[in-house]
């Protein structure tokens, strides 16, 4: 275990506001103390709708706590403005959708290049390229830069969107559920690549799953532990196993 | 970031043609329809304006002054009644300033062919740009675009156009020689012939030439030789003009009596341009009219015609742009995953909210360059039409 960890999250609260006024909230998370090491898999599990994905959204960077810390790549994010967040999350962060969405109008190959068509901060030239070219050949995909996601196979479609999360060179590798509706094989071929991925390239890999099978692939596990009411809403607590 | 948002615009525009391309037609029409209005209107006023104010005064007969106008200047329609020739001597005696006899009556190969003198190219800047310009009887000259469409050169013959079959007594078509090509003018000059006055007289059969009557031809072959001989439609009318017989035309009655569509005078000054419009105020049957005002009226329909469409127009443009933005954000709901997607990526709002707006930028620009290329197309139509 490395001394700086990859995240870490202290005292965290977030609240989605109720639609029936801010006094109350519809959703409330909070975690106290979470820490996961520089190329550690963990494994966020749990009900439906206790907040995994949030908690994703939140070490992101895409969604601001309301109170306490989150440390990623030992810088606090919330310290920082939305700009440096944002490129922060360019720079460190991988994404691995629940149903590996493709841009329809791109091709493979363009589908893999899309992060850097969307952010200045990174510069889309030859190296890019000829990085996302053998990603794709890495993953089996040789040949196929030119197709569109509607001529390819489920599976294909899965390792396109795993290149497009490991074309930036990130260090951490955030995945929200991509066994999610996938049968046992291709959900086994799916966790392979991403363990691969990772430990090839020294990855911390964060994944959502629902599938409690897949538990036993990963160094830790975070786990929803129960349910309280309190007198303004519903609210999920998480612990670090 | 643009060239990006650009790139990914056009990848979506083109992954949904059929949407695109309604969508630059909405824009397109909604663009071309004020637009070719308000130039077609523009270009109509510059046309019809720079002639008249080139044309001060027209006398012609007493009656519709926009027939007498669109005749005389654009050589369109014909008048109703001529002036008499004597009217061009009084006005020259006058010595109001430059006289230019006109007479619009024929045509050849759908060209008008307009009588007038030599004062004609003087007082219009026209100067053959091959050849020369008619000098004898039966000679004509070419406007250029007239001559580029019909293929004519100097040397080359035209007959002029059968007016009416069954009236016997009428002038018949004559051949014509065309001795010059004039220079481009860029009005309505250059869709015309030009000829002599005697010449378009000559097309009327007013002034004519035919074979010698003989005793044998005429009617009464025993009338005494000091008495005038009367001949048989035996007779024969030449219907060319050429050196051989160019002198033997002849004009029976009072030349004072041959018709002209009008005369435009260009006063030497402006005390001679009032005297004219007064002594000719009180005409019973002959008129001056100042082509500007006629065509200042003509324009103030347009202009009234124009201001109710350009209500219509806001009509067209506020339903086209509810159709745009209906379009585009039933779109953006559509695309709410992708959306997600590029934002959970790391991109902005401004990065979103860019390439939404390069898809929209290169949609107008394509309907901008259509509807450009359209008005442009048919102003060009509309301007060789007018003679502009």
């Amino acid at each position: 275990m490395s001394a700086a960890p990859a995240i870490l999250v202290s005292g965290l609260r977030f609240s989605y506001p109720s639609p029936h006024g801010a006094a109350s909230a519809a959703f409330h998370l909070e975690l106290d103390d979470w820490r996961v090491e520089s190329g550690a898999r963990v494994a966020l599990h749990g009900p439906s709708g206790c907040g995994k994905s949030t908690l994703l959204d939140l070490v992101a960077g895409v969604l601001r706590p309301s109170a306490g810390s989150i440390e990623v790549e030992g810088s606090d994010l919330t310290r920082l403005a939305d700009d440096a967040v944002r490129s922060h999350r360019i720079r460190t962060l991988g994404f691995v959708f629940q149903d590996f969405p493709l841009v329809d109008y791109l091709d493979v190959l363009e589908n893999v290049l899309f992060p850097y068509r969307l952010n200045r901060a990174l510069r889309l030239d030859d190296e890019a390229r000829r990085r996302a070219r053998d990603l794709l050949a890495g993953l089996g995909l040789s040949g196929k830069e030119g197709r569109l996601p509607r001529e390819l196979s489920v599976g294909e479609r899965q390792r396109v969107a795993i290149a497009r999360a490991l074309v930036t060179g990130p260090r951490i590798l955030l995945a929200d559920e991509p066994t999610a509706g996938l049968d046992p094989e291709q959900s086994v071929a799916v966790m392979e690549q991403l363990e691969t991925a990772s430990r090839d390239r020294g990855l911390t890999l964060v994944m959502v799953t629902h599938d409690p099978e897949m538990l036993g692939r990963f160094d830790q596990t975070l786990a929803v532990e129960g349910l309280t009411r309190s007198a303004n809403g519903v609210y999920h607590s998480l612990r670090s196993q | 970031m643009l060239r990006n948002a650009l790139f990914l615009a056009l990848r979506y525009l083109r992954s949904a043609p059929g949407r695109t391309a309604v969508l630059i037609a909405g824009t397109t029409v909604a663009l071309f329809l004020p637009l070719f209005t308000w130039r077609a209107a523009a270009l109509l006023e510059r046309t019809l304006l720079l002639r008249a104010e080139r044309s001060p005064i027209l006398i012609g007969a007493k009656g519709n002054e926009f027939d007498l106008t669109l005749s005389s200047l654009y050589f369109r329609g014909q008048v109703r009644e001529p002036i008499g020739a004597r009217e061009l001597d009084r006005v020259r005696r006058a010595g109001y300033g430059l006289c230019v006899p006109l007479y619009v009556a024929h045509s050849a190969g759908r060209a008008p062919i307009v009588g007038t003198g030599l004062e004609y190219f003087e007082a219009r800047g026209l100067e053959p740009s091959s050849g020369r310009l008619p000098a004898l009887l039966g000679e004509v000259v070419a406007g250029a675009e007239v001559a580029d469409r019909m293929r004519l050169s100097v040397g080359d013959a035209v007959r002029s156009d059968l007016q009416n079959l069954y009236n016997i007594s009428g002038g018949y078509p004559l051949l014509l020689d065309v001795v010059g090509i004039l220079a481009p003018s860029g009005g309505p000059d250059d869709e015309a012939f030009f000829a002599d006055v005697k010449t378009a007289w000559a097309l009327d059969g007013l002034f004519h030439g035919h074979s010698e009557v003989t005793r044998e031809q005429a009617i009464d072959p025993q009338a005494a030789a000091d008495e005038n001989v009367e001949a048989t439609t035996a007779l024969f009318l030449f219907q060319e003009i050429d050196d051989t017989n160019r002198d033997s035309f002849h004009m029976h009655g009072d030349p004072g009596a041959a018709p002209l569509t009008s005369i435009l005078v260009l006063p030497r000054d402006r005390k001679a341009h009032d005297l004219l419009l007064g002594d000719y105020a009180l005409e019973q049957s002959v008129q001056a009219v100042q082509p500007i005002d006629v065509v200042r009226t003509v324009l103030g329909i347009v202009l009234r015609a124009r201001e109710g469409l350009n209500a219509f127009f806001v009509i067209v443009a506020l339903s086209t742009s509810a159709f745009f933005v209906l379009v585009i954000s039933l779109s953006l709901r559509l695309r709410a995953r992708e959306i997600a997607l590029m934002r959970r990526i790391g991109s902005s709002r401004g990065a979103v909210a860019t390439i939404v707006g390069a898809e929209i930028a290169l949609v107008v620009a394509v309907a901008v360059a259509l509807s450009g290329a359209l008005t442009w197309g048919l102003l060009a139509v509309l301007a060789r039409q007018l003679g502009a």
